[in-house]
Protein backbone atom coordinates (compact mmCIF):
# COMPACT_ATOMS: atom_id res chain seq x y z
CA UNK A 1 0.00 0.00 0.00
CA UNK A 2 2.47 2.75 0.71
CA UNK A 3 4.38 1.73 -2.32
CA UNK A 4 1.30 2.63 -4.35
CA UNK A 5 1.01 5.90 -2.31
CA UNK A 6 4.42 6.52 -3.59
CA UNK A 7 3.87 5.99 -6.79
CA UNK A 8 0.48 8.18 -6.85
CA UNK A 9 2.37 11.26 -5.14
CA UNK A 10 5.38 10.76 -7.99
CA UNK A 11 2.17 10.64 -10.76
CA UNK A 12 0.74 13.72 -9.20
CA UNK A 13 4.13 15.60 -9.07
CA UNK A 14 4.64 14.27 -12.85
CA UNK A 15 1.18 16.09 -13.56
CA UNK A 16 1.86 18.88 -11.64
CA UNK A 17 5.40 19.44 -13.55
CA UNK A 18 3.50 18.77 -16.76
CA UNK A 19 0.82 21.77 -16.15
CA UNK A 20 3.58 24.33 -14.79
CA UNK A 21 5.61 23.83 -17.67
CA UNK A 22 4.31 21.47 -20.39
CA UNK A 23 1.67 23.76 -21.45
CA UNK A 24 3.64 27.03 -22.66
CA UNK A 25 4.54 24.80 -26.22
CA UNK A 26 5.46 27.35 -28.65
CA UNK A 27 3.58 27.96 -32.02
CA UNK A 28 6.69 27.71 -33.72
CA UNK A 29 7.39 24.55 -32.37
CA UNK A 30 3.94 23.21 -33.75
CA UNK A 31 4.67 24.55 -36.92
CA UNK A 32 1.21 26.41 -36.65
CA UNK A 33 0.52 28.22 -39.77
CA UNK A 34 -3.09 30.51 -40.03
CA UNK A 35 -3.07 30.37 -43.80
CA UNK A 36 -2.46 27.13 -45.45
CA UNK A 37 -2.30 26.12 -49.52
CA UNK A 38 -4.50 23.79 -50.79
CA UNK A 39 -2.28 21.08 -52.65
CA UNK A 40 -2.79 22.03 -56.28
CA UNK A 41 -4.51 19.26 -59.01
CA UNK A 42 -2.04 20.12 -61.09
CA UNK A 43 -2.04 21.73 -64.93
CA UNK A 44 -1.76 20.32 -68.20
CA UNK A 45 0.37 22.26 -71.07
CA UNK A 46 -1.00 21.06 -74.17
CA UNK A 47 0.07 23.82 -76.37
CA UNK A 48 1.35 27.38 -75.96
CA UNK A 49 0.02 30.37 -75.05
CA UNK A 50 -1.73 31.75 -71.92
CA UNK A 51 -1.67 29.12 -69.15
CA UNK A 52 -3.93 29.99 -66.12
CA UNK A 53 -3.10 28.23 -62.90
CA UNK A 54 -5.34 29.20 -59.86
CA UNK A 55 -4.00 28.47 -56.09
CA UNK A 56 -6.28 28.56 -53.31
CA UNK A 57 -5.40 30.03 -50.23
CA UNK A 58 -7.00 29.09 -46.43
CA UNK A 59 -6.95 31.11 -43.73
CA UNK A 60 -7.72 29.72 -40.44
CA UNK A 61 -11.07 30.61 -38.70
CA UNK A 62 -10.59 33.96 -36.36
CA UNK A 63 -7.74 35.33 -38.75
CA UNK A 64 -6.97 37.40 -41.53
CA UNK A 65 -3.65 38.15 -43.67
CA UNK A 66 -3.35 41.32 -45.62
CA UNK A 67 -4.35 41.53 -49.18
CA UNK A 68 -1.91 42.32 -51.80
CA UNK A 69 -2.08 46.21 -51.06
CA UNK A 70 -2.79 46.79 -47.34
CA UNK A 71 -4.08 50.61 -46.93
CA UNK A 72 -1.42 50.84 -43.84
CA UNK A 73 2.16 51.26 -44.93
CA UNK A 74 3.47 49.69 -42.55
CA UNK A 75 1.31 46.04 -42.99
CA UNK A 76 3.28 43.46 -45.07
CA UNK A 77 1.09 42.58 -48.33
CA UNK A 78 0.40 39.05 -49.12
CA UNK A 79 2.14 38.08 -52.17
CA UNK A 80 2.37 35.16 -54.43
CA UNK A 81 6.05 34.89 -56.52
CA UNK A 82 7.16 32.81 -59.03
CA UNK A 83 10.98 33.30 -58.88
CA UNK A 84 12.35 30.54 -60.91
CA UNK A 85 9.76 28.90 -63.32
CA UNK A 86 10.71 28.19 -66.69
CA UNK A 87 7.34 29.89 -67.96
CA UNK A 88 7.10 33.67 -68.44
CA UNK A 89 4.59 34.94 -65.77
CA UNK A 90 1.90 37.38 -67.34
CA UNK A 91 -0.07 38.52 -64.56
CA UNK A 92 -1.07 37.58 -60.61
CA UNK A 93 -4.39 38.52 -59.62
CA UNK A 94 -5.78 38.82 -56.35
CA UNK A 95 -8.96 38.42 -55.11
CA UNK A 96 -10.85 41.67 -54.03
CA UNK A 97 -10.28 42.49 -50.60
CA UNK A 98 -12.51 42.79 -47.63
CA UNK A 99 -12.51 46.07 -45.72
CA UNK A 100 -12.58 45.09 -41.98
CA UNK A 101 -12.71 47.11 -38.82
CA UNK A 102 -10.96 46.11 -36.06
CA UNK A 103 -11.13 47.12 -32.51
CA UNK A 104 -7.40 47.88 -32.97
CA UNK A 105 -7.32 49.85 -36.04
CA UNK A 106 -8.60 53.43 -36.57
CA UNK A 107 -9.81 52.70 -39.99
CA UNK A 108 -10.72 49.51 -41.88
CA UNK A 109 -8.02 47.13 -42.93
CA UNK A 110 -7.95 45.39 -46.36
CA UNK A 111 -7.72 41.72 -45.75
CA UNK A 112 -8.56 38.55 -46.47
CA UNK A 113 -10.18 35.58 -44.72
CA UNK A 114 -11.63 32.32 -44.90
CA UNK A 115 -10.54 31.37 -49.04
CA UNK A 116 -9.16 33.17 -51.51
CA UNK A 117 -7.91 32.13 -54.65
CA UNK A 118 -5.27 33.75 -56.62
CA UNK A 119 -4.38 33.38 -60.05
CA UNK A 120 -1.42 33.51 -61.90
CA UNK A 121 -1.73 33.37 -65.82
CA UNK A 122 2.04 32.08 -67.29
CA UNK A 123 2.77 32.39 -71.11
CA UNK A 124 3.81 28.99 -72.70
CA UNK A 125 6.05 29.64 -75.50
CA UNK A 126 6.84 25.88 -75.64
CA UNK A 127 5.71 22.42 -74.45
CA UNK A 128 8.26 21.32 -72.19
CA UNK A 129 9.29 17.79 -73.02
CA UNK A 130 9.12 16.35 -69.12
CA UNK A 131 6.76 16.60 -66.52
CA UNK A 132 7.71 18.32 -63.62
CA UNK A 133 6.29 21.47 -61.36
CA UNK A 134 5.90 24.97 -60.61
CA UNK A 135 7.73 25.93 -57.38
CA UNK A 136 6.44 29.53 -55.91
CA UNK A 137 6.28 31.28 -52.58
CA UNK A 138 3.40 32.41 -51.01
CA UNK A 139 4.00 35.21 -48.48
CA UNK A 140 1.51 36.92 -45.84
CA UNK A 141 1.69 37.85 -41.76
CA UNK A 142 -1.61 37.16 -40.34
CA UNK A 143 -3.76 38.22 -37.21
CA UNK A 144 -6.59 37.92 -35.36
CA UNK A 145 -8.33 40.46 -32.88
CA UNK A 146 -5.75 40.70 -30.62
CA UNK A 147 -2.48 39.22 -31.51
CA UNK A 148 -0.28 39.15 -34.78
CA UNK A 149 1.38 36.36 -36.37
CA UNK A 150 5.11 36.69 -37.93
CA UNK A 151 5.39 37.41 -41.54
CA UNK A 152 5.92 33.71 -43.01
CA UNK A 153 6.36 32.33 -46.79
CA UNK A 154 5.21 28.81 -47.60
CA UNK A 155 5.96 26.83 -50.59
CA UNK A 156 3.79 26.65 -53.34
CA UNK A 157 3.88 23.61 -55.91
CA UNK A 158 2.20 22.80 -58.97
CA UNK A 159 2.12 19.30 -60.23
CA UNK A 160 2.96 19.82 -64.53
CA UNK A 161 1.53 17.35 -67.12
CA UNK A 162 1.78 17.13 -70.26
CA UNK B 1 4.56 0.51 -11.06
CA UNK B 2 7.62 2.57 -9.17
CA UNK B 3 9.38 2.55 -12.85
CA UNK B 4 6.45 3.40 -14.87
CA UNK B 5 5.83 6.14 -12.50
CA UNK B 6 9.63 6.57 -13.45
CA UNK B 7 9.65 6.64 -16.50
CA UNK B 8 6.69 9.15 -16.62
CA UNK B 9 8.72 11.35 -14.41
CA UNK B 10 11.55 11.75 -16.85
CA UNK B 11 9.17 11.94 -19.62
CA UNK B 12 7.49 14.62 -18.67
CA UNK B 13 10.74 16.43 -17.43
CA UNK B 14 12.43 16.04 -20.67
CA UNK B 15 9.41 17.81 -22.13
CA UNK B 16 8.93 20.06 -19.65
CA UNK B 17 12.46 21.48 -20.25
CA UNK B 18 12.20 21.23 -24.07
CA UNK B 19 8.94 23.82 -23.72
CA UNK B 20 9.76 27.97 -24.00
CA UNK B 21 7.68 30.44 -22.78
CA UNK B 22 5.64 30.79 -25.85
CA UNK B 23 1.95 29.86 -26.35
CA UNK B 24 0.10 27.15 -27.50
CA UNK B 25 -2.74 28.26 -29.54
CA UNK B 26 -6.24 26.46 -28.68
CA UNK B 27 -8.17 23.82 -31.02
CA UNK B 28 -8.99 26.79 -33.26
CA UNK B 29 -5.79 27.89 -33.23
CA UNK B 30 -6.12 31.33 -31.23
CA UNK B 31 -2.76 31.63 -29.41
CA UNK B 32 -4.04 35.13 -27.47
CA UNK B 33 -6.95 32.62 -26.03
CA UNK B 34 -4.05 30.79 -24.30
CA UNK B 35 -2.90 34.11 -23.12
CA UNK B 36 -1.70 35.38 -20.21
CA UNK B 37 0.41 32.64 -17.67
CA UNK B 38 3.22 33.45 -15.00
CA UNK B 39 6.05 30.81 -15.29
CA UNK B 40 8.32 33.00 -12.98
CA UNK B 41 11.43 32.03 -14.87
CA UNK B 42 14.55 34.54 -14.95
CA UNK B 43 14.69 36.89 -17.92
CA UNK B 44 17.15 35.36 -20.37
CA UNK B 45 21.01 36.21 -21.10
CA UNK B 46 20.49 39.46 -23.49
CA UNK B 47 22.08 42.41 -25.20
CA UNK B 48 20.20 44.36 -27.80
CA UNK B 49 21.29 48.03 -29.02
CA UNK B 50 18.24 50.78 -28.74
CA UNK B 51 17.66 53.63 -31.34
CA UNK B 52 20.86 55.98 -30.08
CA UNK B 53 23.02 52.76 -30.09
CA UNK B 54 23.39 52.16 -26.83
CA UNK B 55 23.60 48.47 -25.35
CA UNK B 56 21.11 47.45 -23.19
CA UNK B 57 21.57 43.62 -20.95
CA UNK B 58 20.19 42.04 -18.17
CA UNK B 59 22.40 44.32 -15.48
CA UNK B 60 20.54 47.43 -16.99
CA UNK B 61 17.28 46.31 -15.46
CA UNK B 62 18.54 44.18 -12.34
CA UNK B 63 17.01 45.70 -9.23
CA UNK B 64 13.59 47.25 -11.38
CA UNK B 65 10.58 46.19 -12.34
CA UNK B 66 10.50 46.03 -15.84
CA UNK B 67 7.41 45.34 -18.62
CA UNK B 68 9.31 43.93 -21.84
CA UNK B 69 7.02 43.91 -24.74
CA UNK B 70 8.24 42.00 -27.91
CA UNK B 71 6.31 44.25 -31.07
CA UNK B 72 6.44 44.83 -34.97
CA UNK B 73 5.37 48.03 -36.54
CA UNK B 74 3.10 45.54 -38.32
CA UNK B 75 1.29 44.70 -35.63
CA UNK B 76 -1.66 46.48 -35.08
CA UNK B 77 -2.87 45.00 -31.43
CA UNK B 78 0.35 46.24 -30.75
CA UNK B 79 0.23 49.66 -31.55
CA UNK B 80 -2.79 49.98 -29.01
CA UNK B 81 -0.58 49.47 -26.25
CA UNK B 82 2.16 51.97 -27.13
CA UNK B 83 0.49 54.90 -25.66
CA UNK B 84 -0.37 53.18 -22.10
CA UNK B 85 3.47 51.94 -22.10
CA UNK B 86 4.32 55.77 -22.80
CA UNK B 87 2.08 56.16 -19.71
CA UNK B 88 3.39 54.10 -17.70
CA UNK B 89 6.95 54.82 -18.68
CA UNK B 90 6.15 58.59 -17.62
CA UNK B 91 4.34 57.55 -13.96
CA UNK B 92 6.75 54.65 -13.11
CA UNK B 93 10.02 55.46 -14.10
CA UNK B 94 11.10 57.36 -10.98
CA UNK B 95 9.98 54.29 -8.34
CA UNK B 96 12.09 51.91 -10.79
CA UNK B 97 10.36 50.63 -13.14
CA UNK B 98 11.20 50.82 -17.31
CA UNK B 99 9.50 49.83 -20.17
CA UNK B 100 11.82 47.94 -22.68
CA UNK B 101 10.33 47.41 -26.38
CA UNK B 102 11.92 44.65 -28.37
CA UNK B 103 11.32 45.12 -31.74
CA UNK B 104 11.13 41.97 -33.94
CA UNK B 105 10.24 43.81 -37.32
CA UNK B 106 12.85 41.94 -40.14
CA UNK B 107 13.47 45.17 -41.92
CA UNK B 108 15.79 47.00 -39.42
CA UNK B 109 15.66 50.34 -37.77
CA UNK B 110 14.13 52.00 -40.72
CA UNK B 111 10.26 51.22 -39.82
CA UNK B 112 11.10 51.34 -36.43
CA UNK B 113 12.52 54.69 -35.95
CA UNK B 114 9.84 56.26 -37.53
CA UNK B 115 7.29 54.17 -35.74
CA UNK B 116 9.21 55.31 -32.22
CA UNK B 117 9.57 59.19 -33.61
CA UNK B 118 5.78 59.07 -34.72
CA UNK B 119 4.49 58.22 -30.75
CA UNK B 120 7.06 59.84 -29.38
CA UNK B 121 8.66 56.76 -27.50
CA UNK B 122 9.68 57.85 -24.15
CA UNK B 123 11.58 54.12 -23.46
CA UNK B 124 14.02 52.68 -24.60
CA UNK B 125 13.34 50.80 -28.23
CA UNK B 126 15.62 47.80 -29.05
CA UNK B 127 15.70 45.96 -32.03
CA UNK B 128 15.45 41.82 -31.97
CA UNK B 129 15.90 39.16 -34.16
CA UNK B 130 15.09 35.24 -34.38
CA UNK B 131 18.17 34.42 -31.67
CA UNK B 132 16.54 36.51 -29.21
CA UNK B 133 13.02 35.28 -29.83
CA UNK B 134 14.39 31.83 -29.45
CA UNK B 135 16.22 32.94 -26.48
CA UNK B 136 12.94 33.89 -24.83
CA UNK B 137 11.26 30.45 -25.57
CA UNK B 138 10.07 31.48 -29.31
CA UNK B 139 8.09 34.83 -29.18
CA UNK B 140 5.67 33.25 -31.98
CA UNK B 141 2.48 36.02 -31.03
CA UNK B 142 2.72 40.32 -31.08
CA UNK B 143 2.37 42.13 -28.59
CA UNK B 144 3.94 39.16 -26.34
CA UNK B 145 4.47 41.35 -22.70
CA UNK B 146 6.43 40.15 -19.83
CA UNK B 147 6.72 41.60 -16.32
CA UNK B 148 9.68 41.15 -14.70
CA UNK B 149 10.41 41.58 -10.79
CA UNK B 150 13.18 43.34 -9.15
CA UNK B 151 14.88 40.01 -9.30
CA UNK B 152 14.68 39.60 -12.81
CA UNK B 153 11.69 37.06 -12.68
CA UNK B 154 9.51 36.86 -15.15
CA UNK B 155 6.11 37.21 -12.99
CA UNK B 156 3.74 37.72 -15.97
CA UNK B 157 3.43 37.03 -19.27
CA UNK B 158 0.57 37.87 -21.80
CA UNK B 159 0.35 37.12 -25.50
CA UNK B 160 -1.62 39.53 -27.71
CA UNK B 161 -3.72 42.34 -26.56
CA UNK B 162 -5.01 42.90 -22.46
CA UNK B 163 -6.05 45.71 -20.70
CA UNK B 164 -4.41 48.74 -19.77
CA UNK B 165 -5.61 48.10 -16.02
CA UNK B 166 -4.67 44.99 -16.17
CA UNK B 167 -0.82 45.55 -16.71
CA UNK B 168 -0.97 48.65 -14.39
CA UNK B 169 -2.08 46.71 -11.76
CA UNK B 170 0.87 44.11 -12.04
CA UNK B 171 3.76 46.70 -12.35
CA UNK B 172 1.97 48.47 -9.40
CA UNK B 173 1.75 45.08 -7.49
CA UNK B 174 5.51 44.12 -8.06
CA UNK B 175 6.53 48.18 -7.26
CA UNK B 176 4.92 48.04 -3.97
CA UNK B 177 6.54 44.85 -3.26
CA UNK B 178 9.48 46.34 -3.29
CA UNK B 179 8.19 49.43 -1.37
CA UNK B 180 7.19 47.51 1.40
CA UNK B 181 10.31 45.66 1.15
CA UNK B 182 12.91 48.51 2.13
CA UNK B 183 10.46 49.80 4.40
Amino acid sequence: MPRHRSSAALLKAVAALFALLGAPLSAQQLGFSAATIEPSPGIRITGTGPLRVPITVRIRRGYHINSDKPNDPYLIPTSLAWPSVPLRVDSVVYPPPEEVKYDFSDKPLSVYSSRVEIVTTFHVESVPADTGELRGSFRFQACNDKACLPPRTLPVRVPVRR
Amino acid sequence: MQRTALFLAIVATAFALSCGIGPMPDEDGNPAAAAEGSANQSVPEFSLRDLDGKTHTNADIEGKVVLLNFWATWCGPCKIEMPWFVDFQRKYKDRGFTVLAVSLDEDGWDPVREFAEKLEFNFPVLLGDDTVSDAFGGIMVLPTTLIVNQAGKIVFTHQGLVAKATYEEEIEVLLDVNATASL
